[in-house]
């Protein structure tokens, strides 16, 4: 049952993504006339080489991969807000992206192996890893907040050992995992797309499925066992569900920060409500939106170079939270 | 009358400067060597008890970064020294904190003079990791925070460290043992990086041996730079591969540029003048690049790299020419020198640039640093 004003939002939303991802394409540190990128999508074009791949091998995956891993991080913010009934929860404050991290600096750093197949597994294995420890835990701590903090607790565990293997790094390496460390929609390549795509839409559609277990946390865990919810399993579910996207967004991008964080807030902002059937569809277009966004942001006008992702990344995020902390009691939250 | 008496004045004091200047004696030049300096970041006055090397700030040219006013152990202190980091010479006991420096050392046959080092996972000379292993040069741990208590401890005379802009040397500042900033590595030609061994000889009391070793350094790179001064045809090459977002590109006029160049190769970035290096997206490098005549990148995994890694990595650099024409060579900074050879023999890695360029300059020539990409 969705309101026509709601409706109407999402179609926005919807027309705002496309704009955006048609921008990505069209803009590049390289300027290529917007005939020619439209010539190329339409494989009709015979002028310089180069241009055709630039478009269709460097910033049409890039556009792609921003608007999957944007949806993905912005889910499993979202998820795991609800989940634990705090609007400042996010997918790195369950130690997942920390593994990941973890994982990458050890491939890196450690065993010197920094190709791009193993930084990809090695950052799984690192997030898969964390998630299991977490998981087992949510099994033994049933309070909410003291399980927040053993999240915490992780993340802190494993940037500890990333400093010892930083400490330790020469230069070179640390550069090369600090690079890794900014984020970077630009490294799934085509070829690896379908890879990627196929992990985040599968997360992005397990998410659709928790809609309802959702909006029955939202009530309250005894409410919601009342409605005949199985707890346990949601939760688990919900992890799984969370690490899984916050796992292939950080193993093929890197950390991205604040987008997970910031965008659930966005997507309240428009709703003007909590009721997740409208939410997730929301928090998904939005997530793409402002990942595309930044994606388009980090190419400086003018310039040959670009900026570092996770340095535009929080100029979008950080003022929505502060918006968010000073306003709390204007917008709809956890009830 | 008045002209004549103004003339006097300024001649007089002109005169008077020139003679006060005259208490430096310039560094003697081997006769049959043009007596060119290369080096930009340091310059060398000696006085009559004292020596007074002056290191200009790497990052702002117009700035002094230090003054090290070297005495002679044998001599009493002199007492109307100018401001400056005294250093007694010749060092007995140094601490040196990059691999590269103790390379330097090693070359110069002072090895036995230091007694610290950082980082020995980074270190590649046998005899350095050799002498580790007997305790007669200590592991001081990472060079970002060494191990300041062992510093102490082993009675270090001097710390030859890294500079990097706007970064101080922590704790070890305060230890009273002058830190030597060894800022070679931000000249811009390879043989003003090279030159600083005559300032290193200068602190081990070797100036002679370290001179005549940059000469002979000079004389070897100026004679194979010269092969390539007639080339024909002057292939183009593109530099490094991408990290993250970014392809770092050097600048055209560091010292990579300048070596690339005398090699008789038109780097694609030869126009690019910022210091350092330069990141830029992957389009703006493929649409300069695409049509390079050869593709050349350093890394530093165990394994050495093939194509197939290469495409693994980033699917688009398979759309560079010289990846289709199979013309990329690689150097593995593991498994070679490259890094220690660098800052004194930038003869050597010139060496191995013209024989990818211009292989029928030197026939024969085994590469030391570069491979060709399988």
């Amino acid at each position: 049952m969705l309101s026509l004003r709601i409706m109407k939002k999402q179609i926005f939303l919807g027309i705002i993504l496309l704009l955006l991802f048609a921008c990505n394409l069209a803009y590049g540190s390289l300027s290529i006339p917007l005939k020619s990128v439209i010539e190329i999508l339409f494989g009709s074009f015979e002028g310089k080489q180069t241009w055709a791949q630039i478009v269709l091998q460097s910033r049409l995956p890039q556009a792609v991969t921003a608007l999957l891993a944007g949806s993905s991080l912005a889910i499993s913010g979202l998820l795991l807000q609800t989940l634990f009934k705090n609007p400042l929860a996010g997918p790195s404050i369950l130690g997942i992206s920390d593994g990941a991290n973890l994982g990458v600096a050890i491939a890196m750093i450690y065993f010197s192996v920094g190709s791009y197949v193993t930084t990809i597994l090695s950052a799984f294995a690192g997030a898969a890893v964390v998630l299991i420890i977490i998981i087992y835990f949510s099994k033994k701590v049933q309070n909410n907040v003291m399980f927040l903090i053993i999240g915490i607790m992780m993340g802190y565990l494993a940037s500890s050992v990333i400093s010892i293997l930083n400490y330790h790094a020469s230069a070179d390496k640390v550069h090369q995992y600090v690079m890794w460390g900014m984020g970077d929609f630009s490294g799934v390549s085509l070829e690896k797309l379908p890879y990627f795509a196929s992990f985040a839409i599968a997360g992005l559609i397990l998410s659709l499925l928790l809609i309802k277990p959702l909006n029955a946390l939202l009530l309250g865990e005894t409410y919601a066992a009342n409605l005949g919810v199985k707890i346990k399993s949601t939760r688990i579910l919900i992890l799984l569900c969370t690490g899984l996207l916050t796992a292939t967004a950080t193993a093929f991008c890197g950390p991205i920060s604040f987008i997970g964080l910031a965008v659930p807030h966005i997507a309240r902002l428009t709703l003007g409500s909590s009721n997740h059937k409208q939410l997730v569809p929301v928090t998904i277009l939005a997530g793409g939106c402002v990942a595309l966004l930044c994606n388009l942001l980090t190419v400086v006008p003018g310039s040959n170079s670009v900026l570092p992702l996770n340095a535009i990344t929080p100029i979008i995020g950080a003022p929505i939270i502060i918006y968010v902390i000073v306003n709390r009691k204007n917008i709809q939250y956890f009830n | 009358m008045k002209k004549s008496f103004i003339i006097f004045i300024i001649v007089s004091v002109f005169l008077g400067s020139c003679i006060n200047r005259n208490r430096e004696i310039t560094v003697d030049m081997p006769t049959g060597i043009d007596s060119v300096y290369y080096a930009r970041g340091f310059n060398i006055s000696y006085f009559d008890n004292y020596i007074s090397v002056d290191i200009r700030d790497p990052w702002d040219t117009l700035k002094m970064r230090q003054k090290y006013i070297l005495v002679d152990k044998d001599s009493i202190l002199p007492a109307n020294l100018p401001e400056g980091v005294i250093i007694r010479i010749p060092v007995e006991r140094a601490v040196i904190y990059t691999s590269v420096h103790t390379a330097l050392a090693e070359q110069m046959g002072v090895l036995d003079k230091v007694v610290g080092v950082c980082e020995p996972e980074y270190i590649i000379s046998k005899s350095v990791l050799d002498k580790i292993e007997e305790g007669k040069i200590e592991d001081l741990g990472s060079s970002t925070s060494p191990n300041i208590e062992r510093i102490m401890d082993i009675k270090s005379e001097i710390i030859i460290a890294s500079p990097f802009e706007n970064s101080g040397y922590g704790v070890a500042e305060k230890l009273g043992i002058p830190i030597v900033e060894a800022a070679d590595y931000m000249e811009s030609h390879p043989l003003g990086r090279a030159e600083w061994i005559r300032f290193y000889g200068l602190l081990f009391g070797e100036r002679g041996k370290a001179d005549s070793m940059f000469f002979a350094v000079v004389q070897n790179y100026n004679r194979l730079k010269q092969l390539t001064a007639e080339v024909g045809k002057r292939p183009t090459v593109m530099l490094e591969r991408k990290y993250g977002a970014s392809w770092f590109v050097p600048s055209g006029d560091s010292y990579i540029g300048t070596i690339h160049a005398d090699a008789g190769a038109d780097y694609i970035f030869s126009n690019y003048r910022d210091s350092g290096n330069t990141p830029l997206s992957f389009e703006t490098v493929l649409d300069k690049g695409v049509h390079a005549d050869y593709w050349l990148f350093k890394y530093d995994t165990k394994r050495d790299m093939t194509y197939s890694d290469l495409v693994d990595e980033y699917p688009p650099y398979r759309n560079f020419d010289p990846f289709k024409n199979k013309k990329i060579y690689i150097c593995n900074t593991i498994l070679t020198p490259y890094y220690d050879d660098i800052t004194l023999h930038p003869d050597w890695i010139l060496e191995d640039l013209i024989y990818i360029y211009h292989p029928n300059l030197l026939p024969g020539h085994q590469m030391k640093y570069y491979q060709k990409m399988k």
